[in-house]
Parts: C-alpha cells; structure tokens; sequence
C-alpha cells in the first residue's frame, strides 16, 4: 500500500495551545492568570502516499485537535505542516481553499455533521460548486449520483434528507461528500464510534475499497484499538499532546515498545472469554494538560519507572515510594483525616501512632500490592520519616526527606527523545533512551533496570 | 392487550421459560412485554423477553442500539413511565411479583434491594450536591442514618470502589472527578445499601479503555466479595466475554440467543450472534477478515410476523416469515431462537 518515500505530509513541531478562560478582564487583573491548555506539544509526523496511519489514543489526549490542524480547521501555535512539500501553515485563504479540495475530513458524529436542512443533493453538490468541479448543475448531480453509487447507496437516495436516514447510511453520506472533491487526503476522525459494531465493519470495508479505489491516504483518528489494527499500515500512539510511539502496525501490536502502549493492548476487552487478560493496571488517571508532568509526561502512571542507578532493589518498591513523594507533594495525605479515624476506633491517636497507620495504608499496602518482597530497612526508615514531617506539618521537608534519600527519576527530569527500537518502531521512553544509551555505565544500568522489572 | 403476531400463544410463552428455568433464581423474567404508545402506532421496544439471574452471578444482556436492552433492565424496577408500559409478563424477584409491588413496597425494592447504574456518570449525577452526600442518599433514605453517619459510610464504600484518598474526595462535587471516578461513585451509591442485584446499564461505554478494565475488574470483585447478582447491560461483546457467567444476546425486542458465556462465544448457533461475532475486529488477530451483517434492523412499530431476524439472515428459508422462533436447547445451559439448531 505504501508509495514514494516523499512524504505527502509532513509534520514537524506542530502544537496547539488553547487558552482556557480567557477574557480582557482575566487578562488586566494582575492576581488572574490565563491557563494555556497544551491540546498537542510538538508532534513530528510523517505520512506517505497512499498509505493509512492510525492515530490512537484516550480522550483528551488531542488527537483531534491534531486532526483539526493537519486541514488547518485550527490555526498552530506553533511548528509547521508541509502538503506535498507546501507550507500548509504559511496559506493563505485562496491557498487554503485550494488544498482543501486536496485534503479533506470526515467527523465523528453523522447526526452533527450534516447540514439538516440539506438534501443528500444539496449536501453533496455544494463542495463541488466551491471548488469548481462539475461544468454544469446537471454534470454536478450526475457526480452526486456516481459518489452515492460508491458508497454503496443508490440514486434514490438524493432527496432524502439526514434524518431520514440511518445512523451508517448518514456517516456514507458525510463519506460521499468528503470525496465530492476528490481529494487524495482523508482525515476520519472516529468515523465509526457512533455506530452499532455490525454497521461499523461496513463503513470500515468501504474506507478500505475506496482507498484503493481512489489511492486516498488516510489518517485515520481512533480510541479503538481494535479498529486500528484492522485498518492501518502505521499507527501513532498519543499521549498528553505527544506521540510516544510510531511504527508499522503489526510490528507495535506484536511488539509495544513503550509502557503506555504496552497498558493500552493490555487493556482492550478480548471477545474471548476463555482468554486469560494480562492486565498492566494503570496508576490514576490522565493528567490535566493544563499543567503536564515534567520530563515524561506518562511518568506518574508508569509502572515500568526508572529507578537511579544507586537503587538496588525491586523496581516495584521503589515505584511505591516514589509515588507517596509524588502524593505528597500534591498534598494528597491527609494525616488529620487518620488521625479522627483513630479517634473515632478509640485507639492510640499520637504522631507515631498516626505515623504508623499512614506508612501501613501508604506504603506497606501499597507495596505488598505490587510485589511479594518485603520493603528494604533503609527506604522504610525514609518513608518513616517524611511522613513523621508531614504528621507535623512540614509537608514540603517531607518531600524533600524522599527527593535527598534518591527517590527521583530520570524520568521526571528529561525528556525522553525519539529512538528507534529493535523491531522498527520509535518510541519515546527513556528505557530506550539514545541518552541512555550512550554512557556505557548507563549502558549497564539500562540492561539491570529491565531485569529488575521483567 | 390484543398480539399482533398470532404465532405467539401464552403457551408457548410458558413451554420457554419453563424451558430456561433453573433452580432458585434470585430473579426471573418471563415473557417480559414493554411497549410504547405512540402516535404513529404500538412501539414493541420489548416484545416477548424471559431470562434468569441467580445470586453471585454476572448475566450479560448485550445488543445493538434499539435492541431493548435499556428498556428491559429500565422495566426490572418498574422504571417505565408513559407513554411507555408494561404490557404483559411477569418479573418475580425472590419469587415475589415486581410489576404488583407499589408504593412502600417498591420503594424498598429500588436502591435496596435492586440498584441500578447510569450510562452517563456526568449526567446521572447531581451536579449540585457533594459526592459524599450522594452516595450516603440511600443509607439516609432506606436505612435512616443520620447525616455524620451516612457520610462515614460513604468514605467507607468509596474506599471499597477504589477512589484514592476518599477521606478528602467525599466533599468534592462530581465535576471535580474524572469519568472514571464518577462511574466509580455512582457504583458506590448502588452498592450503598448492599443490594441482592445490581443493574448496571453500560458502565464502561463513556470511559477510555485503560479506565474500562479498572471498572470492570471491580465490577468483578464485588459480585464475588459481595454474593451480589450483576445484570449488565452492554452493546459490547469484549465486555461480556471478559465479564459475564452467562449471556442474553437480545435483537428487535427478543433475546435470540442465551446460555453459559463460553458456550456461546465458542460455538454461537443463531445466526444474528455469529454475525455479530463475525463482525468485531480481533484485538489479537493480524489478519481477519470481518463480515458485515447486511441491512438493518426491522422497525419496531412493524415487526414482522415470523423471525424479527429473518429479513436479514443468510439461512432464512420461507418457513422463517411464518413461523416464530422460541428458544430451544441447543446444548448444555445454551438456547437458541432459531428454527435450525444448528444453522
């Protein structure tokens, strides 16, 4: 499926930051600041004619908004789109409206997305009269009726209107239309989550017949990691605003490189149920992008951290411990809270006792969760005491204790570079970091990281 | 109320859900029928539906939009307000006749002993009230803790759910909690008063995948830890298989397919399942080759005379107009609506 090596788009740096709660008043008050939400980070992609990559990831991640920028729906703050080797972010209106009858979208939702006071003619012939194809009004029908054939629906279908139609018969007609103009790019942007899974295997057989047919290259944006497999050559993994992984498709499924996608196969719902799921559970939830973790943003999720080279015990153990740093620093322990529960028992309530009881549910538990393997006498000894700071109100002695004692990561610090794996991919972690890779003591640290967690 | 498909006699009704029965059912669903009245006729959103649950067991109702599914789990505690209706069948829960039940009594039965959760979590919740208050509702209404108590409670169940720091969480109001931890909330709320069966109506469907697992494992653990009955009403098979003791596949107001999960998974004998089968993409294939059904579903206002399926079928033959299909064992714990057993 795969063309020339020249990029039909190309992606470089490309970011998106909206600001949230903007106003002029916000803007004047000197004790109010305007939040910028980082929607995509500095995404570097390439895409190849006639290929189809699969961008996949959680909501929220901006995926969609990335969509968005590729057809310039959405201005960049910042990076550049290149179309055939065009500075898509330098056109202008006249540019733009050119290369929307080269690039064109195909949205979610087929109740939202079609005008409902158009016919299926109407919505069909009105691309082709703004780009100009079509001499006639009789030759633009006529096309409308070719279009309709194509997606499998008939000519009687020209005068229904949206809600007359089903669910798959509506994301055909927003299909049709996107290829009115018959464009060689096809962003679909979930095209299939809001239908039924009988409908979905349709309308994903007829993107994959009109891409031949046509020699469309899609960038095909999903959460279903299922979908993807069935329909991409390529697929991207994206994280906060990041890709964290890009390769061939079969080679990311049979291999995943980083964490993140490693949880995210874990995670699919098998239709098997004698199948025994392998789950790699996720520590919280998404991040706000409001304010994104340092270094690597997957970092307080996950669960393959890298320790520094001084730690010589489990991984898992230090993981732990590294989270209660993370807990406390978001004040997210509250003795006072502990300590009314101890009130309430009628049980011993004084500092050590409350010391006690937060390093059982905050520590001990926590580790005996993860690992078998008992928490090492020096790291207890630690833990012990920041808590003791936090139980006196130091809370930001308690989190230096932990940051003195080693509890701080490569991981929270930089951020990782694009590598290339061994099957092919690259990924962005700094278990397959090049800076990793270069120092040879690194070299030797890299290797016993990965056996302390495999 | 006069049936329109005269191939349904109430002894037929009856041969099928003496045919499904089974020892002690916590809940027993015979011959459920859930209509709408509406100006453009008779709407038969649940047409005909008979099932078991029984205690410490995961019953997976799972179906296309439109199936029915919502309206039958909706009927189970007489939640159906005009225009729509239960027209006939009978829910007996412990033996006991749910669609009699009224005033005090039914009370009892919802959020005591049946409780139910939402789709949407954001819109099920009250924004306006806290989370703790929330979920300490039930204690206060059916069990008359006063408000400390209750709310004691609640940091209990939400630690129970699996909502990190709750001690601090229970005063938050549901838009400070992502989706995930508001499904886990309202879950917390229906489990509040330790209910015999718990109805859950699409849990995971808004939430991402990574969260879907969590969810469903805890689903998991509490049916177990708790000897509840889980209903789970679902229009994803992944979820089944990876949930449910036991599946009901409902299409156009029936259930056509029913029976032990991996029994039906492995060896579906009505064609809708093994259509609806063919057609979900293998997380773990690399290569598969998926097969749409072909058509849609017939209009509830009209549904045909014979097999609601058999418009759509590749193994219909004529007789499938005519005569109307009832579950019949096709195996051990597994039933089909379909005139071949083995199509």
């Amino acid at each position: 499926m795969s063309g020339s090596d020249e990029p039909l788009l190309e992606v470089s740096g490309l970011t998106k930051h909206f600001a949230q709660n903007d106003s002029l008043l916000r803007r004047l008050r000197p004790d109010q600041s305007v939040q910028t939400v980082q929607a995509v980070d500095g995404v570097d992609l390439r895409i190849r004619d006639g290929e189809t990559v699969g961008l996949v990831g959680e909501s929220g991640c901006g995926k969609s908004t990335f969509g968005r920028l590729v057809l310039r729906l959405l201005d960049p703050t910042a990076g550049s789109i290149s179309y055939r080797g065009e500075a898509v972010d330098e056109f202008d209106a006249a540019a733009l409206r050119e290369y929307r009858s080269h690039a064109q979208m195909i949205f979610q939702d087929p109740f939202g997305s079609l005008n409902p006071r158009y016919t299926v003619r109407e919505t069909l012939v009105e691309p082709m009269e703004v780009h100009d194809i079509g001499a006639s009004s009789a030759e633009r029908v006529q096309q409308s009726t070719e279009l309709l054939e194509r997606v499998r629906l008939g000519a009687e279908y020209l005068d229904r209107y949206p809600h007359e139609l089903s669910g798959g018969q509506r994301q055909r007609v927003a299909i049709a239309r996107a290829l009115a103009v018959e464009p060689e790019f096809v962003v679909a942007d979930e095209p299939t989550s809001a239908l039924d899974v009988s409908v979905q295997v349709e309308i994903l057989d007829l993107l994959g017949e009109l891409q031949e047919e046509m020699d469309l290259t899609l960038l095909f944006i999903t959460h279903d990691l299922s979908v993807i497999r069935h329909v991409s050559d390529r697929i991207a993994v994206m994280y906060l605003g990041n890709l964290v992984e890009i390769g061939e498709t079969e080679s990311v499924f049979t291999n995943p490189s980083h964490p993140y996608t490693q949880a995210l196969l874990s995670s699919i719902p098998n239709p098997d149920p004698s199948a025994t799921p392998d789950r790699i559970p996720l520590a919280g939830d998404v991040p706000t992008p409001i304010d994104p973790p340092s270094g690597c943003q997957f970092h307080p999720r996950c669960p393959k951290i890298v320790p520094p080279e001084e730690w010589d015990h489990d991984q898992r153990i230090w993981r732990e411990l590294f989270r209660l740093r993370t807990r406390l620093a978001n004040g997210e322990i509250e003795p006072d809270a502990v300590r009314s529960t101890l009130v309430d028992g009628d049980e011993r309530a004084d500092d050590d006792a409350v010391v006690d009881a937060l390093y059982r549910n905050q520590v001990e538990e926590r580790v005996g969760n993860a690992t078998d393997r008992a928490v090492p006498d020096s790291a207890a000894t630690v833990a012990r005491e920041a808590l003791a700071e936090l139980v006196v109100g130091n809370d930001d002695d308690a989190v230096a204790r932990l940051e003195d004692a080693g509890f701080v990561t490569v991981c929270e610090t930089e951020e990782p570079d694009l590598t290339t794996t061994e099957h092919g991919t690259d990924v962005r972690c700094h278990l397959h970091s090049e800076a990793t890779r270069d120092h040879p003591d690194r070299d030797e640290l890299r290797e016993r990281n990965r056996e302390k967690i495999l | 109320m006069t049936r329109t498909t005269a191939a349904r006699t109430d002894e037929a009704d009856r041969e099928e859900w003496e045919l499904i029965a089974r020892d002690d059912p916590l809940l027993s669903v015979r011959d459920l029928r859930t209509h709408f009245h509406t100006d453009e006729g008779e709407l038969r959103a649940v047409d005909g539906v008979s099932f078991e649950i029984q205690q410490g067991e995961v019953l997976g109702l799972v179906g296309e939009s439109g199936s029915g599914k919502s309206v039958t789990s909706l009927s189970l505690m007489k939640l159906i307000r005009s225009p729509g209706e239960i027209v006939d069948g009978e829910i007996l829960y412990d033996g006991e006749d749910v669609r009699g039940m009224t005033g005090e009594r039914l009370r009892r039965l919802r959020g005591n002993e049946m409780a139910m959760t939402f789709q949407e979590p954001s819109s099920a919740l009250n924004p306006v009230f806290d989370v703790g208050w929330q979920i300490g509702e039930p204690l206060r209404v059916h069990e008359d803790l006063k408000k400390g108590a209750s709310r004691e409670r609640a940091v209990e169940l939400m630690r129970q759910v699996g909502i990190p720091s709750p001690e601090a969480r229970v005063d938050d109001y549901p838009y400070q909690f992502s989706g995930g931890m508001q499904q886990r909330a309202m879950i917390a709320m229906a489990l509040a008063c330790e209910p015999n069966l718990l109805i859950a109506d699409e849990p995971t469907t808004a939430l991402d995948v990574t969260i879907e697992a969590a969810i469903l494992e805890l689903i998991r653990d509490l049916t177990d830890s708790l000897g509840m009955a889980t209903l789970l009403v679902t229009h994803d098979m992944g979820v089944v298989a990876e949930l449910c003791d036991r599946v009901a596949v409902m299409y156009a107001g029936r259930i056509v397919e029913y029976g032990d999960v991996e029994t039906v998974f492995e060896d579906p004998r009505h064609p809708y399942t093994q259509g609806l089968l063919g057609c979900i993409p293998d997380p773990t294939a690399s290569t598969q080759s998926l097969d749409p059904i072909g058509g849609e579903p017939p209009d509830p206002r009209e549904f045909p005379a014979g097999c609601h399926f058999a418009e759509r079928c590749p193994a219909s033959v004529e007789d499938c107009e005519r005569t109307d299909p009832r579950l019949r064992t096709v195996g051990d714990d597994h039933y089909s609506a379909c005139i071949w057993e083995d199509p």
